[in-house]
């Protein structure tokens, strides 16, 4: 068999991208993707067009299903475009949403990059240790500006982040009280620990990018390059000759033979189905559309996989001394405090960002407050700039409330289930109102099913057997196989309360470097 | 439909006229809720909105906006009331979508249209004095709104 490449990577998010940048050191891969991208520069647009769009789609909420303000967001609409079309998925309850986009879901990612320690990677078959020169590798090709210790050592020395990001309105606020001795006694001996988060924002020049410049237009305007994200190294790879990139290619299976691999995909200009042939195929689709190509390949229309997702929660405070004062849009827009709890009123730790509410249009809150419209009106003149919104997250396992399988159709039968825990929130808001920021449980709102975007689990590591015989073992390799890895968040046999991206590039990298081509 | 009679959710605004209706609509709602003068591309901008949104629009629970504009009722106090029954109905979708229209308004024509934000920082007191206020305006309009509701039988 002549092969298109040694190595064939499907997709170009933090995965495939992660695993192209390994790989370019010993042999140039292939990467296959759809690499849908937007359409137009930021830089050209109106301010109606960048917030409201030429069609108004951003606003399509008001009377149509709620999708995030960045995602819905005009010039971030290609993040998320034509997945219900190319990756159809028939459910009661997933509301959660799918990229096939150059770069992935990362495109509109808050940012946030944390490596998995010994406690995040209970259950996994690999240790923190497996991992730790590819966090190294990444922390320096990405460029992470510096946070606080709040997991402990962290696997990456302080030397080679950036400096943090600036601190602005409520978060600067709430950090600055964390620190207080005598509150950060009482946090700690509650299990709270807020500190700054990490964030792939480029707090000054590197590797050619240029430093982070606050314009209050982050929801608004894609593909700013001092907020990483995994098409820049794509690019950067295709534009040194390291890697062959072919877009427009919807890969629907693969063919295992004694020769090597017959990867098929659907060319969609054309609509014609192409085939590459290859030795080794790395999977990267994300958990969801890699857990499609398996199961495809396979043609199993019976078996269940395992679907985990972060359950979240969003818990609305107000500092009541800043009512009445303008936003502060003087600083990066996304989650500036990281929140850990591991206190004993849940089983597993959870994570959450505390967000400003500088980024968004105003107007995105017209209807959240209790008043008439002229009422809501003064809300947001004189209270948003006083708010923020803590976003928590929480572990997930296996288990009944969330799965898949493929209908022999090709729809993706997906059962994901709303879930709310609440003791967490309840002692949040009893402590940080001791900081002066004033809630109330009512005001909690728990996400939707799929609403965290954070999916994983559906071919997980191991290192036995499993009775479906689609798992992976610790190396990402699909059993059944002999050259098919799986190399993104699928292989997850748990997922912490934790940003998962970071780790998801080293996995692949660990993966990608023990090849054998 | 009388003159007055605004745009028909699921509609398209496809001549001079229905454009024309729209304008009377999109000013009275401005007016009585925002308390700014439409420019006259936020209203284009609220025909555009029922021409790509009309027939989601449909969908929702229905208001009689028409009337509610021929007989200069309070938009206000009927709005809030709808909207404790059932938020998705087509008055609020509408004020919401010319709250966004008025909002990029203000940005695009600063000197012609006050912003919704204030110029300068209130005190926290006022602004907690103020949602006293507001609570006790808010119960009198939800009532005002109630028996226009029902008088009127706009929803």
């Amino acid at each position: 068999m002549n092969y298109d490449s040694d190595v064939i990577i499907v997709g170009s998010g933090p995965a495939g991208a992660a695993a192209a940048l390994q790989l370019a050191e010993k042999t140039k891969p292939l990467v296959l993707d759809v690499g849908i991208t937007g359409a137009h520069k930021a830089s050209d647009q109106s301010y109606v067009t960048e917030t409201l769009g030429t069609e108004l789609e951003g606003l399509s909420h008001i009377t149509g299903q709620y999708l995030t303000p960045k995602l819905r967001s005009p010039l971030f609409r290609y993040v998320t475009g034509r997945w219900r079309e190319l990756s159809p998925i028939r459910s009661q309850n997933f509301r959660g949403e799918l990229s096939l986009a150059m770069g992935g879901f990362a495109n509109a990612w808050g940012s946030g990059l944390y490596e998995f320690n010994d406690e995040d990677l209970r259950g996994f078959p690999i240790r923190p240790a497996d991992l730790q020169p590819y966090y190294k590798r990444l922390t320096e090709h990405i460029g992470i500006s510096g946070g606080d210790k709040l997991f402990g050592d962290p696997l990456v020395p302080d030397g080679s982040l950036l400096p943090p990001a600036p601190l602005s309105g409520p978060s600067k606020i709430l950090y600055q009280r964390s620190r207080d001795p005598r509150a950060s006694v009482s946090l700690d001996r509650k299990g709270i620990h807020i500190g700054r988060q990490r964030l792939g924002i480029l707090t000054r020049p590197h590797r050619g990018r240029a430093q982070y410049v606050f314009d209050g237009r982050d929801f608004f305007r894609p593909s700013k390059e001092s907020i990483y994200h995994p098409g820049y190294t794509i690019r950067e790879l295709q534009q040194c000759n390291k890697i062959d990139f072919k877009t427009g290619l919807l890969v629907k299976r693969f063919e295992e033979l004694a020769e090597g691999i017959v990867v098929h995909a659907l060319e969609l200009e054309t609509g014609a189905e192409v085939a590459f042939s290859t030795r080794a195929l790395l999977i990267g689709t994300g958990a969801i559309n890699t857990a499609r190509i398996v199961l495809e390949s396979f043609q199993e229309y019976t078996v269940k996989l395992p679907l985990l997702e972060n359950p979240v929660s969003f818990v609305p405070f107000i500092e009541l001394s800043a009512l009445g004062s303008t936003l502060d849009r003087s600083s990066f827009t996304g989650a500036q405090l990281a929140v850990i709890f591991d206190g004993t009123q849940h089983p597993d730790r959870v994570q959450g960002s505390f967000y400003n509410l500088s980024g968004v249009l105003e107007s995105d809150f017209f209807l959240d407050f209790p008043f008439t419209t002229r009422g809501n009106r003064y809300c947001l003149a004189n209270i948003l700039g006083a708010m923020g919104v803590l976003q928590l997250f929480y572990s997930d396992a296996p288990g009944p409330a969330g799965h898949l399988s493929l209908a022999p159709d090709g729809n993706l039968n997906v059962h994901c289930e709303q879930r709310r825990y609440g003791a967490v929130e309840r002692l949040l808001i009893k402590s940080f109102c001791a900081l002066g920021f004033w809630s109330f449980p009512f005001l909690v709102r728990y996400g939707e099913p799929g609403g965290s975007f954070h999916y994983a689990g559906t071919l997980p590591m191991s290192h036995r057997e499993t009775m479906s015989g689609l798992a992976t073992d610790p190396m990402g390799r699909l059993q059944r196989t002999r050259m098919v890895f799986a190399i993104d968040a699928s292989t997850f046999p748990l997922l912490p309360a934790k940003n998962l991206s970071l780790t998801i590039m080293a996995n692949a990298m660990r993966i990608a470097a023990q090849v054998p081509i | 439909m009388s003159l007055k009679s605004p745009i028909p959710a699921g509609e398209s605004p496809t001549n001079a006229e229905t454009s024309e209706l729209g304008q009377f609509e999109v000013q009275y709602l401005c007016r009585r809720i925002f308390g700014v003068e439409p420019s006259s591309a936020t209203i284009r901008r609220y025909a555009q909105f029922h021409e790509i949104y009309g027939t989601s629009l449909l969908t929702e629970k229905q208001v009689d906006v028409a009337l509610l504009v021929d007989r200069n009722l309070d938009a206000e106090a009927i709005e809030f009331f709808l909207r404790t029954r059932q938020r998705k109905n087509t008055l609020t979708s509408k004020i919401w979508a010319c709250a966004y229209f008025l909002e990029v308004q203000a940005v695009e024509d600063a000197a012609s249209v006050p912003r919704l934000k204030p110029q300068k920082d209130n005190s926290a007191v006022t602004v907690i004095l103020m949602l006293g206020w507001l609570s006790l305006r808010t119960a009198v309009k939800w009532v005002k709104g109630g028996i226009a509701v029902y008088r009127y039988n706009l929803a």
